[in-house]
């Protein structure tokens, strides 16, 4: 239909200008040598992509990465299913916990960072260990296990109540008779849970929607990271905190400004968003009711 | 299901993990630490005024500062201008394609809606580097303008794929009764679907205001003196300066977070009926 281009005109040249043509633009300074170094830019071709498999730094981030996407998932997931199966239901001051689930919602992951970086979680409880009870242990955060730990706990503190939200509107879909046939039946609450509730929010599209989501959103993550890198190393590469978002920063923010580096490795990790992209669709297009 | 004792004692220890850090933080900010206590009393100097630090007692002077030294106002107004430039133009763009992909069948909607998905799941590292060189060249470097352009990159897929839920809510039957009384489809969408949609609309002003005022990279390069935003000025102050890393103190920082976390909490508290729409783009209902 005519009219049907007419309306989607303004956004076809939007999205060429604001995501095709920088892509576009960024492709090609990642051909070539950019930096400050070399201010004007000279054509290297592929160099910049060679490059980027034989350096540890890329490596580094690719493994602190997966911990944090696979951490942050994975938890985000048991999180939300904990948390909806205890709201579950009608009782007497559901609203109050409702509204207090709803908090962290709206914090941005900057401040997210802010919150579970040692200094704020972590300050008072180290203090009351080893000062108040006299017990000679402190939280490390040096550990590894408590700043991964703390990182990831930081993104479940935001995106664990909104699985959970998303899992109350999944389960508030299942007709009141599966459930009302249980109790008549005598099954028990792990029964119920185990055959009504779980098969349900698993095979919903929505959850699986988000939780593609949750992953590109992760791949990408810099923020928490971020905040975390001022306590291991600030301004060095290849800490045990560099997801590639903060390598990606952190080379944005040095001195050497190698612009087609950040270039060529943000397009290779495009390549992986493109898949969550298409995956997201497949499974949105279900409840969207078709594209 | 009952309320057993159990349950209850979840709940509450639930709510206990969600009020915690902010708890915390807002203390932190007001210089409550109860270190000093027991491990023997700091203090610091602000400017020439000597500050006793830590104990039970608040005190509010970072707030202060944050607020008259460091022109709070300034950055939330900043804020304020990006987004309204942002979300205006995303809503000219957003609202028609989401009408068209509800109500029309056209070539290309899959490699459209397709294109408006990668804009979301796009690494703003991708992007970053032209628009910095772009902006250099045209002068949008630090400009409102130039911010509220970045930010589309953000708030067209919010409104496209939100709005495209509240369209795809009305019953057809709205449509066929308007188009039977001989009304053209332009008449329809301003006479009876966009009124129809209205609360729509609002709340996807709101979830993307959230949005813009929350992001952090493009503030962070693409911003200089003139427009730093809040979500920026969290992290270095809110100061006309530029900085890369962190200087602030721990107690301004936190400060500075309590500060951008009041807005963004009270509106989204307006629209929660609709929050799970949007960070689902319209997948739930």
């Amino acid at each position: 239909m005519k009219s049907a281009y007419l309306y989607v005109a303004p956004i076809v040249v939007a999205v060429f200008t604001i995501g095709i043509l920088p892509v576009g633009h960024a492709f090609y300074l990642s051909l070539t040598n950019l930096s400050s170094l070399h201010p004007d830019p000279e054509f290297v071709g592929i160099q910049n992509y060679q490059s980027l498999i034989t350096d540890p730094n890329i490596w580094n981030a690719a493994r602190v990465t997966t911990i944090f996407l696979v951490g942050t998932v994975v938890v985000e997931f048991l999180v939300g299913l904990y948390l909806a199966v205890l709201m579950f239901g009608q009782f007497r001051g559901r609203k109050f916990f409702d509204n207090i689930l709803f908090v962290p919602i709206a914090i941005s992951p900057i401040v997210m960072g802010v919150l579970y970086s040692p200094n704020v979680v972590l300050d008072d409880l180290n203090t009351l260990l080893y000062y108040g009870l006299n017990t000679g242990l402190f939280i490390d955060t040096r550990l590894p296990v408590v700043y991964y730990g703390m990182m990831i706990l930081a993104d479940v503190y935001v995106w664990g109540p909104l699985m959970m939200m998303i899992m109350l509107a999944i389960l508030n879909n299942i007709p009141k008779e599966q459930f009302e046939a249980a109790e008549v039946s005598g099954a028990s609450s792990f029964q119920v849970f185990r055959k009504i509730t779980l098969p349900a929010i698993v095979r919903s599209p929505i959850l699986a929607a988000m939780l593609t989501l949750r992953v590109i959103d992760n791949f990408k993550a810099y923020e928490i990271p971020f905040t975390w890198s001022f306590w291991l190393g600030q301004e060095r590469l290849g800490t045990p905190i560099d997801t590639f978002g903060v390598l990606m920063f952190k080379l944005l923010s040095s001195p050497d400004f190698a612009l087609s580096q950040i270039a060529a490795i943000a397009l290779t990790l495009m390549v992986f968003s493109i898949t969550i992209a298409v995956l997201f669709m497949k499974f949105a297009t279900k409840s969207w009711g078709g594209y | 299901m009952k309320l057993t004792k159990l349950r209850i004692f979840l709940l509450c220890f639930a709510a206990f993990w969600i009020i915690w850090p902010i708890t915390t933080m807002v203390m932190e900010g007001l210089r409550i630490d109860i270190g000093p206590l027991f491990a023997g009393r700091g203090s610091s100097f602000v400017g020439r005024f000597f500050q006793p630090q830590g104990g039970i007692k608040p005190n509010p002077i970072t707030f202060i500062k944050a607020i008259s030294f460091q022109n709070y106002h300034r950055a939330v107004l900043n804020s304020g201008i990006i987004a309204t430039i942002s979300i205006g133009l995303s809503l000219l763009v957003g609202i028609p394609a989401a009408y068209a992909f509800v109500r029309h069948k056209f070539k290309g909607k899959g490699i459209l809606t397709l294109l408006i998905l990668m804009l979301r799941t796009l690494s703003p590292f991708a992007v970053i580097v032209p628009f910095f060189i772009v902006y250099g060249q045209l002068q949008l470097f630090d400009t409102y303008i130039g911010m509220g352009l970045v930010y589309l990159i953000i708030n067209i897929p919010i409104v496209t794929l939100m709005m495209r839920g509240f369209f795809a809510d009305i019953p057809p039957q709205i449509y066929e009764a308007a188009s039977t009384s001989g009304a053209s489809e332009f008449q329809t969408l301003r006479r009876v679907v966009i009124p129809l949609v209205i609360p729509g609309i609002l709340a996807t002003i709101v979830f993307a205001f959230v949005a813009t005022w929350n992001e952090f990279l493009f503030a962070q390069f693409l911003s200089g003196v003139q427009v730093k935003p809040v979500s920026r000025g969290v992290w270095s102050g809110f100061a006309e300066a530029i900085e890369s890393f962190r200087v602030l103190d721990f107690d301004e920082l936190n400060a500075n977070s309590a500060l951008a976390l009041v807005p963004a909490l009270t509106l989204a508290f307006l629209i929660k009926k609709y929050v799970a729409r949007g960070f689902t783009l319209g997948t739930t209902r």
